[in-house]
């Protein structure tokens, strides 16, 4: 069967290991556009059940943003958020323990004009692995184009907790 | 990428066909009948790398007949379900004396006359051992750090594991038997892989696994033993190999130099003196024992050098110019776990000084009872189920079916307490973002190779690059018997430029995303009515998640500030046939042009004994690269500028640097105890191959005139040396 490279009767003998160049200069890439959103502290307020009790948490989610082009490919360009939980502080009504984070968590995703994005973030006495319930955080993100790179966010919900028991 | 399971026939025809010609691509490659410079020249590739939008080639072009894209074929799975087969643990390596080892090794190259297999297959006469002669490449430090233990592999094709020795008893092993010999295939019902196919040390799964400890050095004897034609691989590979212990602190001569490759037929004698950095000048008389290694006797041997660059879980791998890639992807990888005072793999001595992380305790040292090593990466099969590259563009290979020690989607059992897992990112161009199906936290002790200052508690770790290993902690203590929860990737891909989308939980867990790597992928089947007994190290403690500080650099004088950017466009200034390469990728040095590879160009020179602060810049948006720089560990300073955005997790040492869509990150590193030449390179390795690589000297005679080193260029009658191709002003 004719092959492609057959075709182009291009295969030749066995060299030595290696690879034959020549100079060939390359289009440079194009620096790639990043805008920085300002810092966002989104209030919590929310009343979760863990395994051993309810727990209320409060306090603060920072979260920082970043819109990266793609000036290269023209692929659709991406939003990063850095989400800081170490600001909610949660405190058991049983127990009064108090429960803190210090999960961070990077998601990247495809900047649309509205998105959901969740994460997950563990909060414990101390490190006490143990005693460690975890939550979702929902993050409703609203891109407007008309205004140029606007971004706002704001916390939907943080649904009960989950616990790790399955 | 990967056709759905709905595609028709008709798709797969074409689909299958663009595969078919593709392939004949990748195999006249590597059987080094045509050039990258050919298929640009023909217009097979675009000159930014990307395969021609051309029916019948590219996957992502629509066929002749309809605009819906051909995609590419998916694997077949022979019906192997997921989570059906036991995932094995890593088989030992064994370690010997090193005065079995015959020959006996020596401080420069064996250059002893034997038949050696040029690429056509024909015996030539050459140098026993493959590693360049003469002092320069000779072993530094080979009378202060004498062998004292033999590791002896050979590389070679597919065969079975006859002799299988996973370190632990079957009940901690799933049951494994390891008397019955294991079959090189993925899973029991795919197909078993030809010696073309699959290549590894000693030829078998499930992947090795190397037990070093501080102050023991190792003498890796690695033994070429691959089909003697560079045309008998299937398709894909190159039969000559070097091999890089990542990040091992050793000469250059040790490092798996990409130019320091060897060919069937000869060994290369690797030599791990396994020593704390900075054993020239700190702790010199050896009185911290904070800075040892178990002695085998419940106590510490008290070693010289820095404590705190304390290392723990490496990997080695394949590192042939040009051909990382696809030499790693078809299996020329290992793990390697580190043991030291301070990590020594016992969980019960309680000395003060071992920080006793989840292991085991019937021995002095390197239990692995509860110290499991996970290799995950991805894989493709052909038609007839062998492992199978594709090239699509020069961006990175994705396969379709999720791996774990060379085992498709498998199981494995867990008692009800804490375990450490060494995961090692092992692809070839697939970031992971891991997380637990029930979100149940975890503990991160580790980046790379060094445990963290202060672990972290997450529920998602960070994305992982290429290369990047995260030792973690999961309890599984309050788990009823039966319990089922899985290791989940979040990560999803299009395409090997960057991850596409990190999804939620919910989102990975649906099974509606059209990256077959989403999702589950290792099911952890908890055993036991009551708690297992456990006496690792209690996290809840004061001071439980302190681990290992990071050295304090502030009082070491900055001597020099260098600049690396990771670009696409890179241009040839060099023509060496063999150590030059061409490709899209390329590297700017301190505001140069961006060059593609060059192992015989310099484009840095520290001085040994000093500091220096890199920054690494991603040159564009559209994709990422885990930057691996060879020999030191770098701190981390500063991400996009600022040290507030360095997350808790890099707050360590690191070996390979992510640097984020439209990122950068600044780090520091010392140059000190061993000299020669080493690579810094994006560990992508498609983008290493095509041509995301440089090289850095340091030439630790203490000179004054800082020397560039002459380049090896290996022949299978013996290594020459030519000059550098090229030394960069800014060097």
């Amino acid at each position: 069967m004719d092959t492609y490279l057959d075709s182009k009767g291009a295969k030749r003998g066995l060299t030595a290991a290696g690879i034959v160049i020549a100079a060939l200069v390359l289009p440079v890439g194009v620096w790639a556009v990043v805008v920085k959103g300002p810092p966002l502290s989104l209030p919590v307020n929310a009343l979760l059940a863990s395994v051993t009790e309810r727990i209320g948490l409060t306090g603060q989610v920072a979260v920082t943003s970043r819109i990266i082009e793609d000036p290269d490919f023209h692929a659709p360009a991406m939003l990063e958020l850095t989400i800081n939980f170490g600001g909610v502080r949660g405190v058991g009504l049983s127990t009064r323990s108090v429960f803190v984070s210090e999960a961070q968590t990077i998601v990247r995703r495809p900047l649309l004009p509205f998105d959901e994005i969740e994460a997950v973030f563990p909060s414990a006495p101390g490190s006490d692995l143990g005693r460690a319930f975890v939550s979702k955080a929902v993050i409703s993100v609203a891109y407007n184009q008309a205004s140029g790179l606007l971004l706002s966010t704001r916390v939907v919900s943080m649904p009960p907790a989950v616990a790790f028991l399955p | 990428m990967y056709l759905s399971a709905s595609a028709d026939a008709q798709q797969i025809r074409w689909a299958e066909q663009a595969r078919r010609n593709r392939q004949e691509i990748v195999r006249a490659l590597s059987h080094g009948q045509v050039s990258r410079r050919d298929l640009l020249r023909w217009g097979v590739f675009t000159a930014s790398g990307a395969l021609v939008a051309k029916n019948g080639f590219s996957p992502f072009v629509g066929n002749a007949h309809g605009a819906i894209p051909t995609g590419v074929p998916s694997s077949p799975k022979f019906g192997a379900i997921d989570f059906s087969a036991p995932m094995p643990r890593c088989d030992l390596m064994e370690r010997r004396d090193i005065s079995t080892l015959t020959p006996t090794p020596r401080e420069t190259a064996n250059t002893t006359p034997v038949q050696v297999r040029g690429p056509d297959g024909v015996a030539v006469t050459g140098p026993m051992e493959g590693r360049p002669p003469g002092p320069m490449w000779a072993h530094q430090g080979w009378s202060n750090f004498s062998p004292r233990i033999a590791v002896e592999q050979w590389q070679r094709g597919a065969c079975n594991c006859d002799d299988y020795h996973p370190g632990v008893d079957s009940a901690f092993n799933c049951g494994i038997d390891p008397k019955v010999p294991v079959k090189p295939c993925f899973h029991p019902k795919m197909a078993v892989q030809t010696e073309q196919s699959l290549w590894t040390f000693s030829g078998n799964a499930p992947p090795k696994l190397l037990l070093g400890r501080y102050g023991e050095p190792i003498l890796f004897r690695h033994h070429n033993d691959l089909p003697a034609k560079v045309t008998s691989n299937a398709g894909f590979g190159r039969n000559t190999i070097s091999t890089h212990e990542h990040n091992g602190h050793h000469g250059a001569e040790n490092d798996g130099f990409t130019g320091a490759f060897f060919f069937p037929g000869q060994f290369y004698d690797y030599h791990w003196p396994i020593v704390h950095a900075g054993f020239r000048t700190i702790n010199t008389t050896a009185t911290d024992p904070r800075c040892g290694a178990p002695d085998g006797n419940g106590g510490i041997t008290k070693l010289p050098g820095d404590w705190h660059e304390t290392m723990s879980t490496h990997w080695f791998h394949d590192h042939m110019f040009s051909f990382t890639s696809q030499n790693v992807y078809k299996g020329i990888a290992a793990m390697f776990n580190l043991y030291s005072s301070l990590d020594r793999g016992n969980e019960a001595i309680n000395d003060g000084v071992n920080l006793r992380l989840p292991s085991g305790t019937a021995k002095d040292w390197g239990n692995l009872e509860y110290d499991v090593n996970l290799m995950i990466n991805d894989k493709a099969f052909d038609k007839d189920g062998q492992l199978a590259f594709d090239i699509f563009n020069f961006d990175g290979f994705l396969g379709d079916l999720m791996m774990v020690n060379l085992t498709y989607k498998p199981y494995f059992y867990v008692e009800r307490r804490k375990y450490r897992f060494r995961i090692l990112n092992a692809s070839v161009a697939r970031f992971f973002k891991l997380a637990l199906s029930n979100g149940a936290p975890m503990i991160q002790i580790g980046n790379d190779g060094n445990l963290l200052p202060r672990a972290v508690m997450l529920s998602e770790l960070d994305e992982m690059g290429i290369a990047e290993r995260y030792d973690i902690v999961i309890d599984f203590s309050d788990y009823s018997d039966g319990t089922k929860v899985h290791l989940v990737n979040l990560a999803e891909h299009q395409d090997g430029k960057s991850v596409a989308k990190n999804l939620s939980l919910a989102e990975a867990l649906s099974g509606k995303s059209a990256d077959p790597c989403v999702g589950r992928f290792l099911e952890f089947r908890v055993r036991g009515t009551k708690r297992a007994i456990d006496k690792s190290r209690d996290f809840s403690q004061p001071g439980g998640m302190v681990l290992i500080p990071n050295p304090d650099l502030s009082k070491i004088p900055i001597a020099r500030e260098r600049t690396f950017e990771f670009n696409r466009g890179a241009s040839q200034t060099t023509r060496d046939p063999i150590s030059s390469a061409l490709g899209p990728w390329g590297v700017k040095t301190d505001g140069g042009a961006t060059l593609a590879a060059d192992f015989g160009r310099v484009s840095a020179l520290p001085k040994a004994g000093t500091r220096e602060v890199w920054k690494l810049v991603n040159g564009g948006g559209g994709w990422d690269h885990p930057i691996h720089i060879h020999f030191e560990e770098g701190q981390v300073l500063a991400r996009d500028g600022k040290a507030s955005n360095v997350p808790l997790w890099e707050q360590g040492r690191k070996d390979v640097y992510r640097l984020r869509p439209g990122g950068s990150i600044t780090i520091t590193l010392q140059f000190r105890d061993w000299g020669g030449m080493f690579m810094e390179h994006c560990h992508n390795t498609v983008h290493e191959d095509n041509a995301m690589l440089l090289r850095w000297d340091v030439n630790a005679n203490g000179n004054a005139v800082l020397t560039p080193l002459p380049t090896p260029i290996p022949k299978p009658t013996g290594v020459e040396f030519l000059a550098p191709t090229e030394t960069l002003r800014t060097a």
